[in-house]
């Protein structure tokens, strides 16, 4: 396919163009597939960089944060029975300042 | 403003350190095109190669064959400050204070590093401190004397990361009132496709403010090969931006160049046969 397009000329390509976004105006579904259709690497980089920033800001890699995790059962674990595995402790941007997030899902209180 | 310098009053110039954590991202073609320009627009300007045994904006610059004292040489007083500013091929606004080659980070110190941009700020408009890429020695030799500091940054996870450190680490040091971002080798159409990180989303991630926007151009390699700064060269999209740039920094209103270029039919055609083929 690659290939064919390279040799069509530019007038063809021209009119080929025109057909084509003629036929996405009335196909509006085709829109759709060629938006679906593209990678959208760039999202993925957004992503993975704001999780790596927030942890070199804040100067908390990830195995402080497990030996604080860990550090946190042990002392709710003092007062309530909690679902260890359920424990969720991030870290969080929120308008400039970054937050530690815990959601602790308590099973019953002792 | 270069025209009435025949007074032999003391000026005030300003220190601008071109810094970047990551290498590879255009500290020293930027530092030598915004030098450059600068000096077009009449400005007197003083550029500095701070990195020690990895010199390379004398290249940039087509002054690689002027060379003959270093900033080491003026640290170890083997000659005057003056003698070691090399003056550019076409501007006698512009000259070159080159890194020595043949020594390392450790033949400098950040307070004679201060010193030597104390005393070029006397008789410059400004002074451009190339930064070595690192965040250790070279790099605090590098802001030493700075007040203010553009951060070189790619569209890229390493390099934004990397300026984020950076950002930190200028935060820290109170003589650095002011810091920009200029975010190097855009590609327009990888931002249009969501497979580069736009300008917004950089300046999102980093909380910093934009001091310009250079889209990947050939012609730097080009410009590189014939040791002319492409703001010399005419019509290359990559020495307008960096001609904006200086203008910026020289106070005026410029409004960032517009990417948004629409769709060839090229590309219509390609993305049509990529739906069908995924079909």
């Amino acid at each position: 396919m690659k290939l064919l397009n390279e040799k069509v000329g530019c007038k063809i390509s021209d009119m080929v163009g025109e057909i084509v976004s003629r036929c996405n105006k009335i196909l509006g579904s085709n829109n759709i597939i060629v938006k679906n259709s593209v990678a959208n690497s760039k999202s993925d980089a957004c992503n993975r960089l704001k999780l790596v920033l927030m942890h070199d800001r804040s100067k908390l890699d990830p195995g402080t944060m497990e030996k604080m995790r860990d550090e946190l059962v042990d002392v709710i674990s003092r007062y309530v029975e909690i679902d260890k595995q359920a424990l969720d402790l991030n870290l969080e941007n929120e308008a400039n300042t970054i937050a530690l997030i815990a959601n602790i899902p308590i099973v019953r209180t002792k | 403003m270069a025209n009435n310098k025949e007074e032999t009053q003391v000026m005030t110039g300003r220190v601008i350190v071109v810094t970047s954590g990551k290498g590879g991202v255009g500290k020293t073609t930027s530092t030598a095109n915004i030098g450059t320009a600068l000096a077009k627009n009449g400005a007197k300007v003083a550029l500095i190669d701070t990195d020690i045994g990895l010199r390379n904006l004398d290249l940039l610059m087509g002054l690689e064959n002027r060379i003959v004292y270093t900033i080491v040489d003026v640290i170890e007083e083997r000659c005057k400050l003056n003698q070691a500013l090399v003056k550019d091929k076409k501007n006698p606004n512009l000259v070159l204070l080159a890194a020595a080659q043949t020594r390392d980070k450790t033949a400098l110190t950040a307070e004679q590093m201060k010193d030597i941009c104390d005393r070029l700020k006397e008789d410059f408009d400004f002074v451009l401190v190339d930064s070595p890429a690192g965040i250790e020695q070279g790099f605090q030799n590098a802001i030493a004397g700075a007040s203010e500091a553009i951060i070189v940054t790619t569209p890229e996870m390493s390099a934004v990361r990397d300026a984020d450190r950076i950002i930190g680490l200028l935060e820290a040091k109170e003589e650095i009132d002011n810091y920009k971002l200029l975010l190097n080798r855009v590609r327009p159409a990888m931002v249009q496709t969501n497979d580069m990180m736009s300008p917004e989303d950089v300046l999102d991630i980093l909380s910093v403010k934009l001091l310009g926007l250079i889209p990947e151009d050939e012609n730097i390699i080009i410009s590189t090969n014939k040791g002319e700064p492409i703001v010399n060269m005419d019509n290359s999209k990559a020495g307008i931006a960096y001609n904006n740039v200086a203008r910026r920094i020289q106070g005026e209103d410029v409004p960032f160049m517009s990417f948004e270029t629409p769709p060839t039919w090229f590309d219509k055609v390609k993305s049509f046969f990529l739906a069908t083929a995924s079909n």
